[in-house]
């Protein structure tokens, strides 16, 4: 689960605490339960979380704590969820806030 | 110190009506007791359209839609505007007949700035309005602006053209002398003017009292909303409604701007003003039903700013019959930002004595004069 | 959930908890609501599910969590996680979002516990990706157990950087470099409080201990640390991949993916400032805070502050000063007489002073820098606008310098954030652009929602009756 290009190790190993499934752009992945969203998004992978909808750059979370709006994913259908404060649970359908969009006007 | 026209608010209003005066030679004092645009003028939706006004006012705003053209010249700043042509929708239809005939009404005026617009026009302008709308009526020559911007490049427009704009500086007295006015501010100072200008928006009846001429302005507290980038999702177009409240502004980075006639309770007295959640609710409902794409949604923030209101919704425009020399520009009731440009060049004509460019009786600041 | 309470406390944190707890001990009707799904807020999150390997890296003052839970749970007011409030009004009416619906609950007191917030300090690559805060790192290991498996720097001033330094090295963090930012010239100043600082002995000796232990692992482990760090740079391109700086003349540059900063505590004070709380700058630590008693009074009748919300003190003064609203609104509400008032607030109060004892010590060492705000034009200030800092320098220079005129012209405070992360440095390069007194540059509003809600849910929200005049 932890596959190796992700910056970060778990350090309760997941294989022995009890884990969760989620769906994440199609994809799925177990992840221990009770952590956030963006600690799974983080401790598995390397790719950014969102793109900012002004300058269409990567972002990935900075605060943590629910007050950078830097990791904004869509969570059930439901966009502009902050990833930080939101645990994640089994059936979950997560996906990053991406859109590169070229502005009409 | 003395000057031929003093002018008290330093808002759009105020500003446009010194840049005038000081091009025609006049020596002018703005009084700003906060800071220019700090109220409705700053603050407002930024709507810049002449479509669905009261017909009073369309000749007014068809010659000063013309003047944001040409910003960049006159004053220096484009303000920010851009076309984003208006659509006002007809969700049955008895209110599609109230836009044909509307379309008539102007058309018999000689105006034909707003189009009646067929489903597939509807469609074609905005796509992704909900099925139940049956036309629109639509202002291809509407746009927005940014109102902070403009505010303070009129501002510095004036200063500019060798007004004296005074900024944090309260009129607290105001008095009629023999060969005119004289004000005192909160800093102490006296000053004398040959005649006055009223623009003190949402204060201008407080104002005009102090003079003893009431005028039946009232406050309110325009309530504004804004999404977060929906791009795509009002394709450029900003949208009205015929029969609901609702002003829905196409933003050039993707945002909406929700305007339109939501307000929330206040305390002018104190400059307070407390933003009323149910606002946001009703607004939502009725976006949501307009465009259903808007419930992924979010409602990022609300503004709030004072404006000067009448009871007939136009504004007073012109010389007080109570004081002479006393002229007001103010009672815009939430949508004089557009009409500035035209207002200043208007008041400032009839404050030296010349005759407006177009007539000023329906906005007589005498109208209300014995109707309860 | 009801209605209708005696009070609500918002944020649950030892500030909040301990007051919610003193509040329905005394039998008052509280409801306590927290954005996090469990409580003890920044400083003890996850303390109720924390593993034994957490507990054992974040030591006894993260432990120390358990007991104001504990007590909390005792108390047990009515508690809503996850519950995001955004707007509250004087008159006791507070708006939140819970389960993707809204809802208005009121109540004749509202307590802020909102706590605190790392100062954030735009410079040159600070929005890559793998850049982070030392209190966004501490969440995720809380929380979520997660620690760097690659290259991390350290860099910025204060307590939470040595904090954080030191957990890392315990969970052998390839730690690649410290950058302390802290100017040398910081440490005289500092030293007239030193005096004061040392009647709390022992609380002082573990901080010097702690940083002696980590600069003792640093050197075991070879990872530089540098002293008096200037012009920290985020470089690369998709992501993070090195950290510059300057070092007197010389420039020091590390490989890493990831970046810790901290540059100070600051009050988050949304939801105060959206409320109406009057505020005062406060010179040393530079932050606008809301004008609190020691009781949690406010100039608003109806609404108390506690915690680092109102002062960046720390947890157990947060503890203390929640402790101490809670008794004095019980006081206020007839719950408690006035000599039972004095004798359970009298203690809090000495325990309180002892507490504070060496905050004018660490906040004048650990006082912003004078040059934190001088980042380059480029460098974006505004992350949910794109703005940045020359942008804003320019408005200032074409004569405009108020910070809600600026943010109606160039957007930077607009986004969902609503300039939590560049309100500090807008204000700050006001301030220094035109000289204007920090005190006398106005902030800028917050506006409800003070956190975006969906467009649906506002549609389907029952807020109840309008408080339409």
């Amino acid at each position: 689960m932890n596959t190796s290009n992700s910056k970060f190790t778990w350090n309760n190993p997941p294989e022995a605490s009890t884990t969760v499934t989620i769906n994440f752009e199609g994809e799925t992945r177990i992840v221990p339960a009770g952590v956030t969203v963006a600690a799974a998004l983080l401790g598995h992978d390397d790719e950014h979380v969102c793109r900012s909808a002004a300058d269409q750059e990567k972002r990935s979370p900075y605060c943590l704590m629910g007050v950078c709006f830097e990791c904004l994913v869509e969570i059930d259908g439901l966009q502009n969820r902050q990833a930080c404060l939101e645990p994640v649970f089994d059936g979950m359908s997560v996906k990053r806030q991406d859109k590169v969009v070229n502005e009409k006007k | 110190m003395k000057a031929d026209v003093l002018i008290v608010g330093g808002g759009i209003m105020g500003c446009a009506t010194a840049i005038e005066l000081a091009n025609k030679g006049k020596k002018v004092i703005i009084f700003e007791k906060d800071l220019p645009g700090r109220h409705a003028s700053g603050n407002n939706s930024g709507g810049v359209r002449c479509q669905g006004r009261d017909v009073r006012e369309i000749p007014f705003a068809v010659e000063a839609r013309k003047m944001w053209d040409h910003h960049l010249q006159t004053i220096g700043s484009d303000c920010g505007f851009y076309v984003s042509p208006r659509l006002r929708l007809a969700e049955s239809d008895a209110e599609m007949e109230q836009l044909v005939k509307r379309e008539e009404t102007l058309k018999s005026m000689g105006y034909d700035h707003e189009v009646v617009a067929d489903l597939e026009e509807v469609r074609r302008l905005s796509p992704n309005v909900a099925d139940h709308v049956v036309g629109g009526l639509a202002c291809y020559t509407d746009g927005l602006a940014n109102p902070m911007l403009t505010s303070k490049a009129y501002a510095t427009a004036a200063e500019r053209a060798d007004v004296q704009l005074l900024i944090h500086t309260r009129v607290i007295e105001a008095k009629i002398t023999s060969n005119g006015f004289k004000v005192k501010t909160s800093s102490g100072k006296e000053y004398e003017g040959e005649t006055l200008v009223n623009g003190t928006g949402a204060w201008a009846g407080r104002f005009s009292a102090m003079l003893g001429d009431p005028l039946p302005v009232f406050a309110t507290a325009p309530t504004m909303m804004v999404t977060d980038r929906m791009p795509g999702m009002l394709n450029g177009t900003s949208l009205g409604l015929t029969g609901r409240l609702l002003g829905l502004m196409a933003v050039k980075n993707g945002s909406i701007v929700v305007g339109g006639g939501y307000r929330s309770p206040h305390d002018l007295e104190k400059e307070k003003i407390w933003v009323d959640p149910m606002q946001m609710t009703k607004a939502s409902r009725i976006m949501t039903e307009i465009l259903p794409g808007l419930k992924n949604a979010q409602m990022i923030r609300c503004w709030t700013a004072f404006e000067g209101c009448l009871k007939d919704k136009v504004p007073v425009v012109g010389e007080s019959t109570n004081v002479p020399g006393l002229f007001h520009v103010c009672g815009f009731s939430a949508h004089g930002f557009q009409l500035a440009p035209m207002m200043g060049r208007v008041v400032s004509q009839i404050v030296i004595g010349q005759q407006p460019d177009l007539p000023l009786t329906d906005f007589r600041p005498d109208r209300f004069d014995g109707v309860e | 959930m009801k209605h209708k309470y005696d009070v609500i406390v918002i944020g649950a944190g030892p500030a909040g908890l301990a007051c919610s707890a003193e509040l329905a001990d005394k039998g008052l009707d509280v409801a306590i609501l927290d954005e996090q799904a469990a409580p003890g807020g920044q400083i003890y999150r996850n303390i109720t599910a924390a593993s034994e390997k957490q507990l054992s890296i974040l030591g006894e003052d993260y432990a120390e969590g358990k007991n104001v839970v504990k007590e909390f749970e005792m108390a047990s007011p009515d508690y809503l996680p996850q519950a995001l409030v955004w707007q509250a009004e004087a008159n006791g009416d507070v708006f939140l979002s819970h389960n993707r619906a809204s809802r208005k609950i009121s109540a004749d007191y509202i307590v802020i516990s909102t706590g605190a917030m790392e100062r954030p300090v735009p410079f040159p690559g600070w929005t890559l990706p793998g850049v982070m805060t030392c209190g966004g790192m501490s969440n995720l290991f809380k929380d979520s157990s997660l620690s760097p498996k690659e290259p991390v720097v350290l860099a910025g001033s204060g307590p939470l950087l040595w904090l954080v330094a030191e957990h890392l090295f315990a969970l052998d963090a390839p730690v690649a470099a410290i950058l302390d930012t802290t100017p040398l010239g910081q440490i005289l100043p500092a030293m007239k409080h030193l005096p004061k600082a040392l009647k709390r002995f022992g609380y002082m000796m573990k901080g010097v201990k702690m940083i002696a232990d980590v600069y003792r692992t640093a050197m075991k482990r070879k990872a530089p640390i540098h002293r008096n760090v200037k012009d920290l740079k985020a470089i690369g391109e998709q992501r993070l991949e090195s950290v510059s700086a300057t070092r007197g003349s010389k420039e020091v540059s590390y490989d890493a993916t990831t970046l810790l900063v901290s540059e100070g505590v600051i009050p988050n004070t949304s939801l105060v400032r959206q409320i109406g709380c009057d505020h005062t700058w406060d010179p040393i630590q530079r932050y606008w805070h809301p004008d609190v008693q020691e009781d949690g009074r406010t100039n608003l009748p109806a609404v108390f502050v506690a915690g680092d919300g109102h002062f960046v003190h720390g947890a157990k003064s947060a503890e203390l000063k929640g402790r101490l609203t809670g008794l004095t609104i019980a006081r206020e509400m007839n719950r408690l007489s006035k000599e039972e008032y004095q004798t359970l607030t009298t203690p809090v109060r000495r325990e309180l002073e002892t507490e504070l004892l060496p905050r004018p010590f660490i906040d004048a060492l650990y006082a912003p820098r004078p040059h934190l705000y001088k980042m380059p034009e480029s460098t974006l200030v505004c992350r949910c606008e794109g703005v940045t800092a020359g942008q804003i320098r320019d408005l200032v220079q074409d004569g405009l310098t108020d910070h809600n005129e600026i943010k109606a012209i160039i957007r930077c405070g607009m986004g969902p954030c609503q300039g939590r992360m560049c309100g500090s440095a807008v204000h700050e390069l006001i301030v220094e652009e035109s000289g204007i007194a920090p005190d006398k540059a106005r902030q800028h509003r917050l506006r409800p929602p003070i956190k975006p809600v969906s467009l649906q849910e506002l549609a389907n929200a029952e807020l109840g009756d309008s408080n339409e005049s």
